[in-house]
């Protein structure tokens, strides 16, 4: 019964981590130059890089949102997510760190979704934890035919 | 191969596909993204001037005693910088709507034809820089008496001063 409580658990928190890659990815790709204005707000990234950075990141990001999703590549896109999470905590602490006031456009021109640099930062160190957690975590065998193990 | 190294290699897989989707899909957008990235000043002023950057000047900033005198004798034409959606939740009543992505479209908006007649910009508030932004391409087009409102959006809705939605 805990081992199948456990397995519910960790399949919403990769639903959820799933979500949010695919949210974010989604609403830059609607809106890629505000995403390359959140990524020069940083003020860390030299100019010839931030737009090829804004074309393609979306689209990992998507695809690791959908490969978290996916039994067979869900190691992966974990291990992916991990590196992502690591990049946006070390971004919001630098930018923390020079007093830099950023929106980093992760969620296009949503304001709502939009934070300041401290929220922007706990926000990443999160989803870093979520995503190590998930990563780190191998499902038991025993547990992989429960009720909410993802089918193979 | 260990289950560390197929991560890494569906991680290259994922990556490489990224590039071929972000660099083809950009292409096919109706306003593809620059390889070389500009600031929004920079993409501003070199939209409406070649030479912008070089003629273009500071605009006069308002307090908001000579803002809202201005307003209320009708003395110039508000000219709101914000996105279209803030906008529509509110703005500063007989403004008109220049985002600083559509600043090339001001020569076709009817309020803005005569050159000389006075424009106050504002956006949001004083963090924001659109305002300083549209009004430096407003005078780089040609317009002469171009001054920014810097208290913007917060400070005149948080002071009771008259809205419209």
């Amino acid at each position: 019964m805990v081992g199948i409580r456990l397995a519910c658990g960790k399949m919403i928190l990769r639903i959820l981590i799933a979500l949010i890659f695919l949210v974010a990815g989604v609403l830059k790709l609607r809106d890629p130059l505000a995403f390359s204005d959140g990524i020069a707000a940083f003020q860390i990234f030299p100019a010839w890089i931030i737009n090829p950075m804004a074309m393609i990141l979306p689209y990992f990001e998507i695809l690791t949102g959908l490969g978290v999703l996916s039994r067979r590549t869900r190691s992966a896109a974990a291990l992916a997510a991990c590196g992502l999470s690591a990049c946006f905590v070390v971004l919001y602490a630098s930018a923390l760190a020079r007093g830099l006031d950023v929106t980093c456009g992760c969620f296009g021109k949503w304001e709502i979704l939009q934070a300041s640099t401290r929220v922007g930062f706990v926000r990443a160190v999160v989803l870093l934890g979520l995503s190590v957690w998930i990563y780190l975590s191998r499902m038991p065998e025993k547990w992989r035919d429960g009720r909410c193990a993802v089918p193979r | 191969m260990s289950w560390v190294a197929r991560d890494i290699a569906l991680i290259a897989a994922a990556f490489a596909a990224s590039v071929v989707l972000g660099i083809s899909t950009n292409v096919l957008r109706r306003v593809p993204l620059p390889m070389l990235y500009k600031n929004p000043e920079a993409r501003v002023l070199s939209a409406v001037s070649p030479a912008a950057a070089i003629t273009s000047g500071e605009p006069e900033v308002l307090e908001y005693k000579v803002a809202v005198q201005t307003w209320k004798a009708s003395a110039a034409l508000f000219v709101d910088a914000r996105n279209p959606p803030f906008f529509e939740e509110g703005h500063i009543p007989r403004s008109i709507n220049l985002p600083r992505d559509s600043i090339v479209q001001a020569g076709s908006i009817a309020a803005l034809a005569d050159k000389a007649r006075p424009l106050v910009v504002y956006c949001s508030g004083e963090d924001c820089d659109d305002s300083r932004i549209v009004a430096k391409g407003l005078l780089a087009m040609g317009y002469s008496k171009v001054s920014v409102y810097s208290g913007g959006w917060e400070e005149w809705s948080a002071s009771g001063s008259p809205v419209e939605k």
